[in-house]
């Protein structure tokens, strides 16, 4: 790895290419790391189970615990000063400089940040995406010496995640895979000796690929977890909606006078609603006529 | 091809994917077709001409000037009644979204247009443009286990003749999957190398292109005019144009004037057709800066 933290080393390329991981150490100081805790602390009551017990683990057995994942949103937009750490974490020079060499400049922030916390006992959370199939919101190529990774998330790590305390956890090099991920290998039932669940200490940085199998093994730590996640997009690409995503919110109202299925080639871009699928129409094509169906975005299904 | 003029053949998939294009003969009706013309005729007055100064669209290419611009018209989709009906109808026309549904995935959205482009005798023609190298991402192309997963496809819909030789749209079948960067000679057609094609179409045909292929317009030498109607689509996760709610305050609300320059230029909406408004951070190993917006 590069000495300078603030340089992309040919190193780094080759790490992030070959795993589609990249952990920085130490990166952020002490009164960084109490600032944030600091503040997070001051607004603990903002910290919420949005999805209740279960939801995340899809059923997995060897995922479930006694409470569901907790998270704080709206870290950038909380009172001042508490609100001050958060937003300087958004454009950190190391964040700056990676996400200018990997995702492209003119990156920019998709959606979070959000806080994941977590105490001894939590569930965890099914190991989602991989390179098949293809995902054309957060898809990664490599051509030519140059990275092109369409949806990178970088967590901050606000306290220590040792050996076994699960929290974060991988298939290292799934980026690329275009074989599809076994089922047992995302619900924890048979890992295949694939799944790595990295070590890491308060003030480190993970960058992640999104499309590289992920998700969460139950919290065994005696302290908390804490990670701040900032979900990055490449220029072009689109992973959450957004507010300006109706046909009504891009365009006005005079889009009412089209028919649905007009309107529904007007939606914007994006491929989900925070963490929930979009429910959008869609259009199907029997031979004679367009006709629209409204639900789940089927995608290449 | 044996293709229904509804459904996605195999065939058609294998041309699509082989060669970055593919035109569905006869798609539009006499009625339609001499409704869309009679509309754009309507409208005449209000088609612009291009200019040709500072090279033009060809530029600066001796095998593609010419003696005026392109002409050019937007604005169908809202022109009063009832001639925008005719532009409404091709924006889902059955023959599209069967297509799209196959080769963009469902959930694609018209992106920019729809834009007509006419030319008469003797207009220049466009630098070729667009490739597999570099990479482009908001319009990539890429197939994985019999999928095809193309970010951006442009619907060009033919009202008038293109006769072998007439000029017009060109493309260097392929090209959207190369990862060779595309000679200059090609690009501005001087020494096409005989990788340039230009299909011949009838009115009433649709021409469906990879967005990343490379491709351009000849100088137009017809006697009859050029008229062609494209809606730019792309994949659902995909932005080209940036649209109207681009800069952190049309996305967020006027809160974001407290951030700093630096916290804004990451809180732009997606699109990399931004007409230079977006501005790109540098981090020079101590601070992050604001670079000079391109």
């Amino acid at each position: 790895m590069s000495d300078n933290p603030y340089i992309v080393s040919e190193e780094e390329k080759y790490f992030f290419d070959l795993r589609g991981y990249l952990i920085f150490r130490d990166i952020l100081s002490q009164a960084e790391i109490d600032a944030c805790n600091a503040a997070i602390d001051a607004n603990a009551d903002k910290i919420i189970a949005p999805r209740g017990q279960g939801n995340l683990t899809r059923g997995a057995t060897a995922l479930e615990g006694k409470r569901g994942r907790h998270e704080m949103w709206e870290l950038i937009g909380l009172p001042s000063p508490h609100r001050e750490p958060f937003r300087d974490l958004l454009v950190h020079p190391l964040v700056v400089s990676r996400l200018n060499e990997f995702s492209g400049k003119g990156f920019r922030l998709d959606h979070g940040p959000a806080l994941i916390e977590s105490i001894e006992g939590d569930e965890g959370h099914w190991l989602h995406a991989s390179g098949e199939p293809f995902n054309p919101a957060v898809s990664y190529h490599q051509q030519n010496g140059k990275i092109y990774a369409r949806g990178i998330t970088v967590a901050w790590q606000l306290t220590d995640v040792n050996a076994g305390d699960g929290g974060f956890a991988c298939v290292p090099g799934s980026h690329k895979t275009a074989e599809p991920t076994p089922d047992d290998l995302r619900e924890m039932v048979d890992d295949m000796g694939l799944v790595y669940q990295p070590e890491m200490k308060a003030g480190d940085v993970l960058f992640f690929c999104e499309t590289m199998t992920h998700g969460t093994l139950p919290w065994k730590g005696k302290g908390k977890r804490r990670s701040i996640l900032y979900k990055y997009a490449s220029r072009a690409a689109n992973r959450a909606v957004g507010k300006h995503f109706t046909p009504q919110e891009r365009y006005g109202d005079w889009v009412n006078e089209l028919t649905p299925a007009q309107q529904a080639v007007l939606y914007g871009p994006g491929m989900h609603q925070g963490e929930k699928t979009v429910v959008m129409p869609t259009l199907e094509s029997d031979g004679k006529e367009v006709t629209v169906t409204e639900g789940p975005l089927k995608l290449f299904g | 091809m044996s293709n229904p003029l509804y459904t996605v053949s195999e065939e058609e998939k294998y041309f699509f994917d082989l060669r970055g294009y593919l035109i569905i003969r006869n798609a539009l009706s006499d009625a339609d077709l001499a409704q869309c013309n009679a509309t754009i005729d309507h409208y005449a007055d209000q088609i612009q001409t291009r200019s040709i100064g500072n090279g033009g669209l060809s530029r600066g290419s001796t095998a593609l000037k010419g003696q005026e611009g392109r002409r050019e018209l937007t604005g169908m989709l809202g022109w009063p009644t009832p001639h925008r009906e005719p532009f409404r109808k091709l924006l889902v026309h059955p023959v599209v979204v069967s297509r799209l549904n196959e080769f963009s995935g469902q959930g694609f959205r018209l992106d920019h247009g729809p834009l007509l482009i006419s030319a008469h005798k003797g207009a220049e023609g466009h630098s070729l443009h667009g490739a597999g190298e570099p990479f482009g991402q908001s319009v990539a192309y890429h197939q994985q286990n019999g999928k095809i997963y193309c970010r951006g496809i442009t619907v060009a819909w033919q009202l008038t003749d293109v006769n072998p030789g007439d000029g017009g749209f060109a493309c260097v079948p392929g090209s959207h999957k190369t990862a060779e960067p595309t000679p200059e000679g090609v690009r501005s057609a001087e020494d096409d190398m005989g990788l340039v094609y230009q299909p011949t179409m009838k009115a009433g045909d649709v021409l469906f292109f990879a967005e990343t292929m490379t491709h351009g317009t000849l100088p137009w030498t017809s006697d009859g005019e050029r008229r062609s109607v494209l809606y730019k689509y792309a994949s659902r996760a995909a932005a080209r144009a940036v649209g109207k709610h681009f800069t952190p305050q049309e996305r967020y609300g006027d809160w974001v004037h407290e951030l700093t320059p630096e916290q804004q230029a990451v809180l732009y909406g997606p699109g990399v057709h931004h007409g230079n408004r977006l501005p790109f951070l540098e981090s020079d190993g101590q601070t992050v800066t604001v670079s000079e917006k391109k």
